[in-house]
This record gives structure tokens, sequence and C-alpha cells, in this order.
């Protein structure tokens, strides 16, 4: 394995025609981490996804995983990743049986006992054919078949959309007890904002196609503030308008009682200053959640491009 | 391979359901004969039936089934990833894939076939072929193969919805004009077994193209239908229309053949004039393919004729003037238009006359007149004149029944001809055609006790004699407007050891062998014997034409005449009016041999001392020509030859 980063892509650009689903896309996600990639539907997630996993040839840049060419070396790459996708793919007339037989002569590395054992803890009938499985049972058996080969870098997209809470649960645990026993790389694609804070290690938001964020949740979260404040007029100011410039606010509503802003970029001695300001009374900042982040920097008032630094 | 082997598994295990088809069908032959009303049938021939229909449905029906979701489905529906999300090498999917699908389409229409073998009866005459069982099974399985593939590939293309189905609509279009054009030009050619090898080799590119374009969608377009759309049409007609344009390169390099490609060849000249007609094997082509050329022999200068019409040729008595018919397409239903060439005209092409014949396969025979003004076509049973600068039809006639191939016509003058027609088993008629009061009159017959093909009939040049020589008839000398015998000039012979020659001035010789030895005998054409020649030992003889008047040319055989290579042996040529014998070279023969019977003009021999009486080739194909006044023989070479 070459560099450091279990994936990497360059100015990756994909087409359908004239829509552009993905607009020079760079990132790069550190060996060992847990990489989210949050975005709308229609933001470009899955495209993302199929060319890193080398299904899908881009029509600009290069995507690397393990440092490989993705395109290239995807057979020989398949068989350190694994992989659990949006849509349960398996034939529906295969049993899980079945699908570990298919699978197990294809990798080297192939840990048919902790399959097993991941298979009974979740209760799922070995023998029953996977179409019949519950929506929980077909995505947690999945996540059993991508981990059995104990892969270096595990790709899930979106692999908790429809599953109930138990399911979501159970899911995330045995992501989280992989990770610990591991240090599996892990790539995710997810609406389930609240479910991969916990375990996300650097975030990326995608928005029609463009890369808003990409950066440690924890420094993406220390630049996001939500603040309130009210505006009395002063005989020095008259004006409003201009004093959030300094934290570059990616959506302002003025409320009744006065102004709420998402910015992206905060800092308390900036903050101070603000608080200070002349006609700025009552300020408050307050952190925001992932999802209120994410809705701040991808949804339908954001203004701003995510003041990734 | 392991890969490939595991999908293969996977693709058979997930398609077992189709042999359930295979089984219901030949249980359902099996019972056949037990349905009321087929008891009484031989039991082995209704399951036979059964098998033949239920047996190919099944098989036709799970190829074109399993090939249309072996990858479009799939595609479509995004279910794909799951394979693209193993290591598993895309040629392994395919090959993989296809492997197991075709071997379940194989096994069920196996299972399906089965109650033929075990019925006691061979598959072979259950499908009522004569072909052996081998070639029959390898085609039906890679015509199975062939749909199958191409059901997977029509399937990825619909399921795409992409702008590569007009691409492929191009493809398609394109292969079917480069067919078409290999079609035009080599079955007007007579070159249908090139067709027919050019057609074999594009649908076994088409089988490969399948395959490799189907290898090369999961290569390059993996789980997007649209470029998996685009990796298989781009890889399936760049291959197909490639070798469609290959075949058309083939088929115009398999016709353009000059004469010296020429072998195994066979000559027919004009009684005047410096024109040959070549037709022999082309040298270098496969499968095998014969051209006709006709070339003129001082400046090598040629025309290429097809040999499926060349025996149309007619020459005018002076050479001059060249005409035969040419097929307007590749249809041997479809129209002929005649081509006529200005022979005594230097650098001249053959230019296509107004003379159309509505059918290639009435026409009969094409007669230009003496000096080639005319054109007597005999086709759908009806003689017709027309001018050949301008087409127009001067007059035409319906046939008496019954009409025989083998006629002979003949100019008489501008405005009447004769028309020989035999008549099977043992009456030939005379007639005149009169151009002016269009009328048909029967001028006489000719009766004998066997039967009479226009091939034994030989027409002397003015027409007034016609030389009958056959070997269960004799030798006759009848009028050439009555056809009342003159005279007999030998008995029956089918040993082959007397042959005959009508001359220039009508009279007639004939050879007899008896006891190794050749004697020419010379009659006159009131059939009154005039001379007798000794011309040496032979066991066997060909008379050829006059190389000047009254000096005939003479092949003598140490051999029999059906041993090989009789006919090349020592030439000589006999003076009929001193007597004498003068011998011109050895292992040569004439290269105008015998009568010219495929071209039914109204000559019976060329012209005494024209280019057809003096030309000599030898066992290797090497040209000579005689010297009317030395009698030797000199290497003589097809213009550029």
């Amino acid at each position: 394995m070459r560099g450091t980063a279990a994936m990497k892509v360059e100015t990756l650009t994909v087409r359908y025609g004239k829509k552009v689903a993905l607009d020079r896309v760079g990132l790069e996600v550190p060996l060992g981490s847990v990489y989210a990639l949050l975005g709308r539907n229609g933001s470009g997630k899955s495209s993302l996804v199929r060319v890193l996993l080398g299904q899908q040839a881009p029509c600009e840049g290069h995507a690397e995983l393990l440092g490989e060419p993705s395109w290239g070396a995807r057979t020989r790459l398949m068989a350190r990743v694994g992989v659990v996708p949006e849509d349960p793919d398996a034939p529906p007339a295969m049993t899980v049986r079945a699908l570990e037989a298919f699978c197990r002569p294809l990798y080297p590395s192939w840990d048919g006992t902790s399959l097993a054992a991941r298979l009974d803890r979740f209760g799922i009938p070995a023998d029953a054919p996977f179409g019949g499985l519950s929506k929980g049972q077909k995505g947690l058996s999945l996540l059993a078949l991508a981990l059995a080969p104990s892969p270096e870098l595990l790709v899930l997209d979106d692999p908790t959309l429809g599953l109930d809470p138990v399911a979501r649960k159970a899911f995330y645990e045995e992501v989280i007890g992989e990770l610990a026993d591991r240090r599996t790389t892990v790539f995710l694609t997810t609406h389930d904002l609240a479910g991969i804070e916990p375990i996300a290690d650097r975030v990326g938001i995608l928005k029609e196609g463009r890369l808003l964020v990409d950066e440690p949740l924890e420094s993406l979260k220390a630049r996001f503030r939500r603040i309130r404040y009210a505006n009395e007029i002063t005989e020095e100011r008259t004006e409003f308008g201009n004093e959030l410039d300094a934290f570059d606010a990616v959506q302002v509503k003025v409320r009744g009682w006065g102004s709420e802003a998402v910015v992206s970029n905060y800092d308390d001695a900036r903050f101070e200053t603000f608080r200070t300001t002349d006609g700025v009374v009552d300020a408050e900042a307050s952190p925001l959640s992932l999802e209120d982040l994410f809705l701040a920097v991808a949804g339908e008032g954001a203004r701003t491009k995510g003041g990734s630094r | 391979m392991n890969s490939t082997w595991t999908v293969a598994a996977r693709e058979f295990a997930a398609r077992k359901s189709v042999l359930y088809a295979g089984i219901l069908a030949a249980l359902l032959a099996f019972g056949a004969p037990f349905v009321p009303g087929a008891s009484r049938a031989n039991p082995a021939e209704v399951r036979a039936i059964v098998v033949l229909f239920l047996g190919t449905s099944v098989a036709v029906g799970s190829a074109l089934l399993v090939g249309a979701s072996l990858f479009g489905p799939d595609l479509s529906e995004k279910r794909l990833a799951w394979y693209f999300s193993r290591p598993i090498a895309p040629g392994a999917l395919w090959w993989g894939k296809l492997a197991g699908g075709f071997g379940i389409v194989l096994l069920a229409s196996a299972i399906a076939w089965s109650p033929v073998p075990l019925n006691g009866t061979s598959l072979v005459s259950a499908t009522a072929t004569g072909a052996p069982a081998l070639v029959l099974l390898t085609l039906f399985v890679a015509s199975l193969l062939g749909l199958f593939l191409l059901a997977n590939a029509v399937s990825v293309a619909f399921r795409s919805h992409s702008l590569w189905l007009l691409f492929d609509v191009a493809g398609l279009v394109a292969t079917g004009l480069a067919i078409w054009f290999a079609a035009r030009i080599l079955v007007p050619a007579d070159g249908l077994a090139a067709f027919a090898t050019v057609a074999g080799v594009l649908v076994f590119t088409l089988l490969g193209a399948l395959a490799v374009a189907g290898s090369q969608q999961v290569a390059r377009g993996r789980t997007d239908p649209k470029a998996a759309h685009a990796a298989l049409s781009r890889t399936l007609w760049a291959i197909v229309v490639s070798t469609a344009f290959a075949a058309v390169g083939y088929a115009g390099w398999v016709v353009s053949y000059s004469p010296t490609d020429l072998r195994q060849l066979s000559f027919a000249v004009g009684p005047a004039g410096k024109w040959i007609l070549l037709s022999g094997r082309v040298a270098r082509r496969y499968p095998e393919f014969w051209g006709s050329a006709l070339v003129d022999s001082e400046s090598g200068r040629f025309v290429r004729l097809s040999t499926r019409t060349s025996w149309t040729l007619t020459f005018s008595r002076d050479g001059r003037r060249v005409a035969w018919a040419e097929p307007d397409g590749i249809s041997s239903y479809g129209p002929l238009t005649v081509m006529v060439l200005d022979a005594a005209s230097p650098g001249t092409a053959p230019w296509p006359s107004r003379i159309v014949i509505g059918k290639a396969k009435d026409l009969e025979m094409l007669t230009l007149s003496p000096d080639g003004s005319r054109l007597a076509v005999v086709a759908a049973k009806t003689l017709a004149v027309h001018d050949v600068a301008t087409g127009a039809l001067i007059g035409a006639v319906r046939l008496p029944e019954p009409t025989d191939r083998g006629r002979r016509i003949r100019f008489e003058s501008p405005t009447s001809l004769f028309l020989y027609q035999p008549f099977a088993p043992t009456e030939s008629s005379l007639y005149r055609f009169d151009l002016v009061s269009k009328k048909l009159e029967k001028t006489g017959s000719v009766r004998s006790d066997n039967a009479i093909s226009g091939s034994f009939l030989r027409l002397s040049p003015a027409g007034d004699r016609i030389l009958l020589a056959s070997h269960s008839i004799g030798t006759w000398l009848l009028d050439g407007t009555t056809g009342g015998r003159i005279a007999s000039l030998a008995p029956p012979d089918e040993s082959g050891l007397v042959r005959s020659q009508i001359l220039g001035d009508s009279r007639v010789a004939v050879g007899r062998l008896d006891e190794g030895s050749l004697t020419l005998q010379l009659f006159t054409r009131d059939g009154a014997r005039e001379s007798s020649i000794p011309v040496g030992a032979a066991k066997s003889f060909r008379i050829g034409g006059e190389v000047s008047d009254g000096r005939l040319l003479v092949v003598t055989s140490s051999r029999e005449s059906q041993q090989e290579g009789a006919q090349y042996a020592r030439v000589v040529v006999v003076d009929l009016a001193k007597g004498t014998v003068t011998r011109v070279g050895d292992d040569l023969a004439p290269a105008v041999m015998g009568f010219p019977m495929w071209i039914p003009s109204d000559l019976a021999w060329c012209t005494p001392g024209s280019l057809g009486t003096r030309l000599l080739r030898s066992q290797d194909d090497k040209l000579f020509l005689l010297d009317p006044v030395t009698l030797r023989p000199a290497p003589f070479s097809l213009g550029g030859r």
C-alpha cells in the first residue's frame, strides 16, 4: 500500500448527459479513520461511491483506494474492501448460506466463524432466502458478509436507510466493534446524522455535486455556531447587515425578537468583539449538532459554500 | 478461473427452473403416443415429431429468455453492483455468467430432446435431414449460442434507453449495405460459393463479436447501463462492420482477376477477329472461383464476363461486334441487359444496349447477325429480333411447342432467320422466320430412330448444309433448308472411331480409325466421296478447323481417347487437295477444342485461317499460334499476357 490514505479522489467529475453529478471533487480519507459523506438525495454521493469502488468510470479526475487506482485495480482491491450498498442487492433467491458459499472462494481471508457468530448475534436465519428477509436483516446480513473477509476498508452507502431503530443500533454496534478490534477504515454515506456523529472522525458535505465541506468533525463543529442577537439603534449605529461579516455566516434568519445566524468561522475572541459591537444586544452563541450543521450548509436556506478551511 | 466457475455455478443454480421446461417437454413427448387419436400412428414417429416441435421450442425459448436476462435486467435494476463489489474480474463475470446461463439452456434442450435417442431413433432421422449428426448438432448449438448472445445484446441495448441505439441502427444498416454490396459483386459473377463463404464468415464473426462485445460491455460498462451499452455497441459494430466491409473488399478482389490469373483454361473465339473468350479457375481464390475474360489477343485489353452469363456470348461473323447478357441484379429471376462491344474499335468499352431480357432464367440464347447490326434473342419461348444500336424490336414470334434447349439460329439474310429446333425424341424441325411478314414457316424436318440433340447439329457457314454427327445415328449430311438427308457418310459408331468436320465450303471430312490407322475421307457438299487420305497411326484422334482453305488440322494420339492427356498429342495438318500430311508438333491440342457448343451461334466453325483454327495449347496452358504458311507453331501471348 502506498501513502497513508485509504481513499483519495482528485478533481473527480461525473456527468450524465448534461447533468453534472460530481463537479471536480477532491477528498482524502486517512487510514483508520471514519469518514462520513453527507448530502441530500441526488447530491452525488452514490456516484462518488460507485467511482470509488471501480464500478463506474469518471468523466474526469481519478480515484484511488488503498493506494491503487480504483477502476484499474478493482478486482484486486475488492478482496480488501467490504461493501454494504444502499439497496440490498444480493440475489433474492439465494439464502444467506448460499451467499456465503458464493463469496467464500472469492476471498483469500474469509472468516466463516466470525460470519456465523455475527449472523447468530443478529438472529438471521442462514437458510432463509435473502429476498424473504426484512429490510433490517438484509442490511445486517450484508454487513456480516462485508466484514467476513476482514476488510481493510469498509464502504457503507447509506446502510441504515429504512432500518428500524433496533437494526440501526445493531448495525452501528457492529461497525464500532469492528473499528475497536481492527481499526478498519470506514467510508460511509448517510442521512442518519445522529447515528454517525459519535463515530465519525471526518465529515464531507456534498451539495449538487460539489464538496462544500471536508474536514475533521471536531474542527467543523468548533467553527460552526448558531448566534442569536437583537439589534438596537443607537446614535452611532442606524443601519445593520454587515455585523456578521467576520463570521462568514451560512444562514441568517430575521426573527421578531432579532436575528439568528449560523456561522462557519466562529471563535471566542471574535464573538467577544461581536457581542460588544455597538447596536448588538443579548448576543449568545450555541454549538450545533451535526444535523443542524448539515441543514445549515446543505439545506434550502444555505447561502454560502460551507466556508471550508 | 476460480471466480469464473463460482459465477458460472451461481448462474446455473439461479436458473434451475429452466430445466423444468425441458423435463415437461420430454414428458409430453413420451406421453404423446398415448393421446387418443395418436395411438394408431407409429409411437416412435409421434414422439419424434412432438420432440422436434417441443425440443426446438424449449431450446430457442430458453436461449432467448436466459440470454435476455443475463445482464440486461441486472444492469437496468442496478443489481450488478453485487458482483462488482466482490473480487471478480469482469472477464470472469462475463464468461462465468455466459457458461452458466448457456449451460442451463443446453441442458434443458438436451432433456427436451432426450426422448429421441431413448426412443430408438436417431436425432438425424428425427429431423429428416441428411447432414451428419455431429455437423447438425454443432450448427444447432452455434445457432442457440447466437440467439443467446443476440438476446443479451438486444436486452442491454433496449434497457439502457440511450442514444447508442441509433449507433446500433447505423451499424446494422452499414452491415446490411456491405452484405448487399458483396452479394451484388459476387452473385452476378457466379461467385455463389465465395458469397456463401462470406456469409458464413460474417455469421461466425457476428457470433464471436457478440461474445467479445459482451465481455467489453461488462469490463468497460460495469454497473452503468449506458456505458455498458456503449462498450457493447462500439465493440460489436467495430468488429462486424469492419468484417463486413472487409468482405466487400474480398468480393472486389475475387472478381478483379486478369486473364493471367485464369487456370484450366477453356477458349472460345469468334469466326473471325482477334478477340478470345477465356474461361477458367481464378488463381489464389478460395473457395474456388471461375471467371471469364474477353481478351483482345493483340493488345491484351480485356473485359471480364461473369461465368454465369458468358455462355450467352455471340460474335458477329466478321468478328467486329460481340454481345452478351449481363445480370442487372443478384437474382436469377431478375432482368438481364445485353452488353455490346465494338471489338474492331480500339479502346472502346462495352456499352449497355437497350435490349433487356425480363427474367434471367428465361434466356436461352443470343445470336448476332453476320454484320452485328441485329440480335436474335430466344427467351421465354419467344424469338425476338432487335436492332442492336437502338434496341428497337424488329420482330418477334412465339416458338412452337414443345420447346427444348439446344436450338440453333442462323441469319439467312438481314430480314430472315433459320431456326433449327430439335424435338425429342425422333424429329427435328426447321423453320424460317420472315421479319417482313413476321411469319414463322416450317421448311422441313429431320427424322431419325433416335433422339437428336441440337448439340449434334453443325451448320455450314453458308447454311446450305447441316452435318448431323451422333454416335447413335451416324454421320448424315442434310439439306440446310429442308433437313432432307443428302447422304449417310458413316454408320452409327459408339466407340468414337469416327469423327467428322464440316468445312468452310460445305464439304465434309470424316475421319475413321481402322486397326490403329487413321484415314480421312473427304465428301463433296452433295455427299459424294471425293478422296481418301491416310493420316497415320493413332489410337484416338480429333479434327480441328481449317488453318487455311483446304488444310485441316488433326490431332492424332497414341493413347485411347478416354486416357488422361490423350487430347494433347501429335498435331498434323492435312492438305485435302494434295493429300499430304505435315507434322506441326507434339503434345499440343487445338485451344478451341471441338465445336463451341456453349456458343450456339449460327456458325458451325471458325472461318478458315482465323485465330480460332490456328490457336494451339500445351498441357501447361501455354499457347502457340500456327503459321498458316510454314505450319510451324510459335509461342503466342494474349497481348500483355
